[in-house]
């Protein structure tokens, strides 16, 4: 070969070779995603740990479907930080993944005492927080520019969901519920609960007997379930997680509570240990809200399948929505990463306070359309009723259009 | 009305057991003077005991309380043989602050082995006996509740007969009140110190045992418990079995009765004054022989 | 000079100079566990003047760390009042707590009065727990992010809240100091190794205890408010948490209580390898908190007299060595 054509051939190849070596490079650098979650510590661990695996889930689906394709097919890499549900660690594992791990995305963190002054830290370096399921209503209210919550809306639409649940209940069956019962865990979620429910039972008239918030993963919650009894309750709302809410109905059914409905708000009720734990004869009857409807209206795409499918084959336990909400999350950050074509921490929230996703498979699973507003949070999620069926089966029964067509609520549920 | 009488009776049920749990506490203090902090560390692994037991062996939960029982007598004697003893005899007789912190360091790293090797979740036994109730009228009881309360109280009776009527009991007695008159006398401490501390986790066993049909366990179920273990002691009286006893009735029956007319979580720290009244108005206790 | 001053110059440099290297790091993250570690040092020498120096055993000081917090955080947030000044009246009103307290259990002895301290300290956040419209109740109190505001004693980056650690602690080993070599101090001593004898030769021992608790009340307040600004976020089970109570106790005596240097050295011990535990567990639920457990065990077995006693054992020996040579 003469000099000139092999220098030519050499520099081809090399310009070849450029290209791939940095189109590999480009497409091999991960994507961070710092993920915050109470994975011990707590009660809330449990569900801190379903959640952390519909979240691997998520990242795995994602990454086996190519990736993010406006970044050359780069794959998420999940850094995962237990916040052991202290506020002073999720605080120091924030500025960790901030500061030495350089994430340009956050997600987490679950509770809303961790995630309301985490989410701070995250504000105050610029960069994006993707709330998974914390339902306070001020991590939204504080105009912050780079929080955003899409999978979950403040409380107090889910109060506002069982408060209505029971006047539509009151009326379609003529037998009206006049008194309510309301106990609540006093944690953040259970007070902002309380605090709407107060609200809407007194405007519908409906009186209040007993308003009492407990310290949670108490001992003894027998002298609460005492007092319930003693008041005659017509509603008894039972705002808790899952140790508490295992004991609180234990308690109701073996001390013979009578009542309409015990309402529960979409907390320990909708646990997977709930029914296993209380077995099905004091589960009978239970309401709860739930920000999910469940496999028969939410699991009918192949997308949706194979994540139902994978969940329960691997975990041998069936997702709920906070698996779902936590699932729905990372690809709510997926839309935004591909929008925004570069893992940087200001692009990423840019694309995040656009993000609209409407009618595409992912919304069909959690049930609701995903539009950002101003203040970074999504509206459009809406809460249902369902009634557990002496089979142990969770019925959605309002509101009417979502409701099941083959189970007809029982009300009153619980007569001794 | 009948709710009150519930509240009352359903108290004494539960308080018979909290009394159970503050015996041995009180044992330990009354002879050694120490403050045990891991004791509700203890109480916590005599629930996992009664439970795994109950859950491999498909026994039930008052079949599995004397295997618990014994568990916790040697892993009691074994702890004060070989760790607490050391730390006791380095130290003045006066004020054993040194097993007060090891006892403490223990109770953290209890808890979080247990949080690391058994997880987070609480967990329940699923023996349908405990869902059985009695019903008398108005009155509702579970049988765990019935069963707390009648073997709390026969335990109770039985450690005061072996104190006072046995010749074991009355060296424990006396190396409580005076361990040099007793060494004279011929008393081995050593020896009654492993036998108290002993005796005190094994009646801390039976205690986990009836514990379990009535409340979930978790790595930090015994935080709360032992607290509650600490008022029940100095309300009784330190080193007064029968005093643990009643003290542990009265408290139980503060807090049920209590949570009827106040928000339960006032209870809590009814609890905590009314211990504050007796420290400062009677020390020695309900029942108490200390001499303060 | 002579060799003992040569030597404590030497000290005195190195000890200046580590107090500087996190400043050089250039990491957020070694700062932030930097700060912790001072702070609980301050805190440990705070409680080192009842505890240590008096020898009273108060498990119970969660109260005072907790009042100092809430104080000036609710000054801040709904009256503007700058948290250096409201850091102040937290500590007065941690001295009325302390008052109180003492009124109602300094006359117990020992153990009794660890308990009450407990129970005290329980009984307070009860209080706060429950007072939902005033102080937010269980869910806590937030501080309002202003990010770079040092006069309203917030900032981003973490140098600034190391150096007021930094000025913290010295003035905590002054205050300590200052104590141990003064008359009071002395009469201290003689309450805290034998009351009885103290109160025959006529100290008047319940108002010297007393006067201990209320200094050492003031300074875990302040402790408080340090904690609320840096972490801009107070509830009842973080700051009034029973834990707090006992771990601010355990650091001091871990390190020596009654000692100078003690609660700084425990704090030093301590949360560094509590953070490293955590980190390096994988992921291993609790790890760092067994190990915790665990070196508190082993110290207590060792040496009851804590850190400061097994050092003097280790570097006791060389300068023998050079003197009898």
């Amino acid at each position: 070969m003469t000099t000139r054509k092999s220098f030519i051939v050499r520099a081809c190849l090399t310009g070849a070779l450029a290209m791939l070596g940095a189109s590999a490079a480009y497409a091999a650098d991960p994507v961070k995603i710092g993920y915050l979650i109470p994975l011990s510590g707590s009660a809330a661990a449990s569900i801190g740990r379903d959640m952390s695996r519909a979240t691997h889930l998520a990242v795995k689906h994602i990454n086996e479907s190519g990736g993010i394709k406006s970044l050359g097919g780069a794959q998420l890499q999940l850094l995962e930080s237990d916040t052991r549900g202290d506020p002073k660690v999720a605080l120091t594992e924030t500025e960790r993944l901030i500061t030495r791990e350089k994430v340009p995305v956050l997600l987490g963190a679950f509770q809303s005492g961790t995630t309301f002054p985490a989410t701070a830290v995250a504000e105050k370096y610029s960069v994006p927080w993707v709330v998974d399921l914390a339902g306070k209503g001020e991590i939204t209210e504080r105009g912050f520019k780079y929080v955003f919550r899409a999978t979950q809306v403040p409380a107090a639409a889910n109060a506002e969901g069982m408060a209505d649940f029971v006047a539509y209940a009151s009326k379609a069956t003529g037998k009206p519920a006049k008194t309510v019962a309301m106990v609540y865990e006093n944690t953040d979620w259970g007070q902002d609960m309380a605090n709407t429910l107060r609200k809407k039972f007194k405007e519908q008239g409906v009186e209040i007997v007993l308003d009492e918030g407990y310290p949670p993963n108490s001992p003894d919650l027998r002298p609460l379930v005492l007092k319930i009894k003693g008041r005659k309750p017509d509603i008894v709302t039972v705002t808790s997680y899952a140790a508490d809410a295992v004991q609180l109905h234990k308690l109701l059914a073996q001390m013979r509570v009578s009542a309409m409905g015990y309402i529960g708000s979409a907390g320990g009720q909708i646990d997977s240990g709930f029914l296993p734990q209380v077995g099905k004869g004091p589960a009978k009857g239970v309401f709860t809200t739930n920000g999910w409807a469940g496999y028969e209206s939410a699991v009918t795409t192949p997308f949706a399948k194979k994540f139902w499918d994978e969940f329960t084959g691997t975990y041998k336990a069936e997702p709920n929505e906070l698996s779902v909400s936590a699932y729905g999350a990372v690809w709510v950050i997926k839309d935004a990463l591909e929008r925004a074509g570069k893992a940087e921490p200001q692009a990423i929230r840019d694309a995040l306070a656009t993000t609209s996703i409407k009618g595409t498979d992912l919304n069909k699973l959690l049930g609701y359309d995903i539009v950002i507003n101003e203040k970074g949070q999504n509206p459009l999620k809406k809460f249902v009723v369902q009634q557990i069926t002496p089979e142990g089966e969770y019925r959605t029964i309002w509101p009417e259009n979502l409701a099941s067509k083959t189970y007809k609520m029982v009300w009153p549920a619980a007569t001794y | 009305m009948s709710i009150y009488l519930q509240a009352l009776l359903g108290g004494i049920a539960t308080g018979a057991v909290y009394g159970l749990i503050a015996l041995g506490l009180s044992l330990q203090f009354g002879v050694m003077k120490i403050i045990n902090f891991a004791h509700g560390s203890f109480l916590m692994v005599a629930m996992y005991v009664t439970y795994y037991t109950c859950t491999n062996f498909g026994l039930h939960p008052l079949a599995a309380a004397p295997i618990a029982a014994v568990v916790l007598f040697f892993v009691g004697w074994a702890c004060q043989r070989f760790f607490i003893d050391g730390i006791y005899r380095k130290e003045s007789a006066r004020e054993p602050i040194g097993v007060l912190i090891f006892t403490t360091g223990l109770w953290i790293f209890l808890d979080y082995f247990a949080l690391a090797l058994l997880g987070p979740d609480s967990r329940m036994i699923d023996s349908p006996w405990s869902n059985e109730v009695v019903i008398m009228g108005d009155l509702i009881f579970t049988y765990p509740q019935i069963a707390g309360f009648v073997i709390a109280a026969l335990v109770t009776i039985g450690l005061v007969a072996f104190m006072r009527y046995t010749a074991l009991g009355r060296a424990i007695r006396a190396t409580g009140q005076d361990r040099e008159a007793a060494s004279v006398l011929g008393i081995d401490s050593k020896r009654v110190y492993q036998l108290s501390f002993a005796i005190g986790l094994g009646v801390l066993g039976i205690a986990g045992a009836l514990l379990l049909p009535m409340y979930p366990v978790n790595p930090f179920v015994g935080d709360i418990f032992g607290m509650r273990a600490f008022v029940i002691v100095v309300l009784g009286g330190i080193g007064s079995i029968a005093g643990a006893f009643w003290g542990g009735i009265i408290v139980g029956i503060l807090e049920s009765v209590g949570s009827q007319v106040i928000p339960v979580t006032y209870a809590e720290a009814l609890i905590f004054l009314l211990f504050l009244g007796v420290m400062y108005f009677r020390p020695s206790g309900l029942f108490g022989v200390e001499k303060e | 000079m002579t060799a003992q001053g040569t030597k404590h110059s030497l000290w005195g440099v190195l000890i200046l100079v580590l107090a500087i290297v996190p400043l050089f790091t250039g990491s957020q993250y070694v700062l932030s566990i930097a700060v912790m570690t001072l702070l609980y040092a301050y805190l440990a020498l705070s409680w080192n003047v009842l505890g240590g120096i008096a020898g009273q055993l108060s498990l119970g000081h969660s109260a005072y760390f907790g009042i100092g917090a809430y104080a000036s955080t609710w000054f801040f947030v709904h009256m503007g009042i700058s948290p250096w000044i409201g850091m102040w009246i937290g500590a007065a009103l941690a001295i009325v707590a302390a008052v109180i307290v003492g009124l109602s259990s300094l006359h117990l002895r020992g153990a009794y009065f660890a308990l009450a301290t407990i129970a005290s300290a329980m009984v307070i956040k009860t209080m706060v727990e429950n007072a939902d419209d005033l102080l937010g109740g269980p869910r806590g109190m937030e501080v309002t992010l202003l990010r770079d505001a040092p006069w309203q004693f917030q900032s981003t980056g973490k140098e600034f809240y190391y150096v007021i650690a930094l000025v913290f602690v010295a003035l905590a080993l002054l205050i300590n100091w200052r104590i141990l070599r003064s008359r009071y101090g002395y009469y201290l001593a003689a309450v805290r190794n034998d009351q009885d004898a103290a109160l025959a030769l006529g100290v008047p021992t319940t108002r010297y205890k007393l006067y201990a608790a209320m200094i050492s009340a003031a300074m875990t307040a302040i402790g408080g408010t340090f904690y609320a600004q840096f972490v801009l976020f107070v509830s009842p089970d973080k700051v009034f948490g029973a834990n707090l109570g006992v771990v601010i106790a355990v650091v001091c005596i871990i390190g020596g209580r009654g000692t100078l240097w003690g609660p700084v050295l425990g704090a030093l011990l301590l949360l560094p390898s509590e953070e490293l535990a955590r980190s390096f567990s994988g992921g291993l639920l609790g790890a760092d908190m067994m190990l915790y457990g665990l070196l508190l065990m082993l110290v207590i077995w060792y040496e009851p007299r804590g850190l400061v006693a097994i050092f003097q054992r280790w570097f006791k020996r060389p300068v023998k060595q050079g003197v009898t040579k």
